[in-house]
């Protein structure tokens, strides 16, 4: 029989670091996204020093679930939440890594500053972060429908992805003059669009510890409880940037 | 196309998305407390025993209220519940070792590969010659170690070669390398470990189908337990097992499946993989993670 009490402060200690995992990878986001859109040079090599933080966040999120499994062999709903723990942990960080992969373009976008304006970035990079957002309250809450929202809404971002991907190669093909830029507005569609599939897993990981179902690799149709999406809004863009995180 | 569907590093689950079918029984009858609904793609191969609305009175006290659940071959089967839950009561039910007790009443039917343990012309003795007993704490007879593990299938007429049964008997309760040189000593000087594996050898010896254990491993210490649970999984290859434990891990160990009693009633049981990881019942959630109880 485990103890309960000591197993209480230890999970809510796991929890603390999780919260703080999340914080710190949506204001690298943040920041990522800000330096891209400003041509923001120095913001960018801040946000790729940061990565440091969410990495050593990482390592310490993993000790402390390892000590939780040695020490309490914990069952049900306190192993479910060790499992997610462990996966979301790891979501996390390849997020900060899509971040800093993100900055790195920055010094190449500088001398083309229209150019990822005009593309549907700064509307991924505004619904990849919602994703981001929503998983994590649907983490602090335990909030399955929430959750639900949140896998729902990769399938936008990935069709967004398709379109900048389409729009982008038919500007290399008409030959437009800055097509070493547009190859970094590929990466930098990629990486939101990675990042936008980590915040799903997340979510899918929060279903998982709540309800003890796997929805991965499962249709939405397969999923009774899966949310009816409103429509995409195709007007404004990039404005969850530029805010203080 | 770019898109990224299928993540390249998606996370892996140690559980499965398929859930595995309750064991619950698909023609229970209604009194089964909060127990699974059944499924419809329930275990094909015959019970080795089944349980059906079952009930038990100490006297005036309803111990055990509607029980009705199967018991599959070569598997073994974890009792568990808070005490009081009539755990204990449900496994001394199944070779009729409670119908010693003044006062008990027993309602309901017990079946043992089909015949009903309680019948009228059911001889009490031949139901604990096929479904044995090993109690929590060891019992040994003040005897050999030979006459113990002799002894049953001594008085019970066994015209076959006695010494190859207490070896293999022995052998199977994974004891006979540590006193195969001292067969005639006696059983006393064992250790606590070793003697609670001579009184399977003994109840191995006069060749049960089902072994019934109360707690076996709750008075040894965790090297004799290991032991004990390394036994009990080898035995499951040739013995039906059902084991009363409150060592929720010992249960989450060594079992196939197991069920949650509490209050008499049968609350959950489900293949034991996935009581211990999602337990269907909110209530068996709580006990195994010792928010009760």
């Amino acid at each position: 029989m485990p103890n309960r009490s000591s197993l209480d402060q230890e999970l809510a200690s796991l929890r603390g670091l999780i919260a703080d995992m999340a914080n710190r990878v949506d204001e690298q986001f943040a920041n990522a996204m800000n330096a891209l859109l400003q041509g923001d040079v120095d913001l960018a090599e801040e946000v790729v020093a940061g990565d440091d933080a969410v990495d050593a966040l990482e390592l310490r999120i993993d000790e402390q679930c390892e000590r939780i499994l040695a020490l309490h062999s914990p069952v049900a709903v306190d192993l479910r939440m060790l499992i997610m723990a462990v996966k979301i942990n790891t979501d996390f960080e390849r997020i900060g890594d899509h971040c800093r992969n993100l900055s790195r373009n920055a010094r190449y976008l500088v001398d083309a500053p229209g150019l990822l304006a005009d593309t549907r970035l700064p509307k991924m990079a505004d619904m990849s972060r919602t994703m981001l957002r929503e998983a994590e309250m649907a983490f602090l809450e335990n909030d399955r429908l929430k959750a639900r929202k949140v896998i729902a809404r990769d399938l936008q971002v990935n069709r967004l992805h398709e379109e900048t991907f389409a729009t982008l190669v038919e500007m290399c093909e008409d030959g437009h003059e800055q097509s070493e830029v547009i190859a970094h507005l590929l990466t930098v569609s990629k990486a939101l669009e990675r990042i936008s599939d980590h915040a799903k897993n997340i979510a899918q990981s929060i279903v998982f510890m709540v309800e003890g179902q796997d929805l991965r690799h499962r249709g939405l149709k397969d999923d009774p409880d899966a949310p009816d999406l409103p429509p995409l809004d195709e007007s404004a863009a990039g404005e969850s940037f530029g805010e203080e995180v | 196309m770019p898109t990224d569907e299928s993540t390249d590093d998606a996370p892996t689950s140690p559980v499965s998305a398929d859930a595995p079918t309750p064991n619950g029984r698909p023609d229970a009858p209604e009194p089964q407390g909060e127990a699974a609904a059944p499924e419809a793609d329930a275990p094909s191969v015959r019970p080795k025993l089944r349980i059906e609305d079952l009930h038990f009175w100490y006297g005036e006290n309803h111990a055990l209220q509607g029980i009705s659940m199967d018991v599959q071959p070569n598997r073994v089967t974890a009792l568990i519940g808070p005490s009081g839950c009539g755990k204990s009561t449900l496994l001394r039910c199944l070779n009729r070792m409670n119908e010693l007790i003044q006062g008990t009443t027993l309602e309901g039917t017990i079946l043992a590969d089909g015949q009903d343990i309680y019948a009228d012309d059911t001889d009490p003795v031949m139901v604990r010659r096929r479904i044995g007993m090993v109690f929590q704490k060891p019992n040994p007879f003040p005897k050999s170690i030979y006459k113990n593990v002799a002894w049953g299938a001594e008085i019970n007429g066994y015209t076959g070669d006695l010494d190859a049964l207490v070896e293999r008997s022995l052998r199977q309760a994974a004891l006979w390398d540590e006193v195969k040189d001292q067969l005639h000593s006696s059983a006393l000087d064992l250790s606590g470990g070793q003697q609670q594996r001579l009184c399977i050898a003994r109840t191995l010896a006069v060749q049960p189908d089902v072994v019934l254990m109360d707690e076996p491993a709750s008075a040894l210490d965790p090297i004799a337990t290991s032991k004990i649970e390394e036994t009990i999984t080898e035995l499951k290859k040739d013995y039906t097992i059902v084991i009363v434990t409150h060592n929720m891990q010992q249960a989450s160990r060594i079992s196939d499946e197991t069920a949650f009693l509490y209050m008499g009633r049968l609350i959950e049981m489900s293949p034991t993989d996935q009581l211990f990881t999602r337990p269907e019942k909110d209530r068996t959630e709580a006990y195994v993670t010792g928010r009760f109880g």
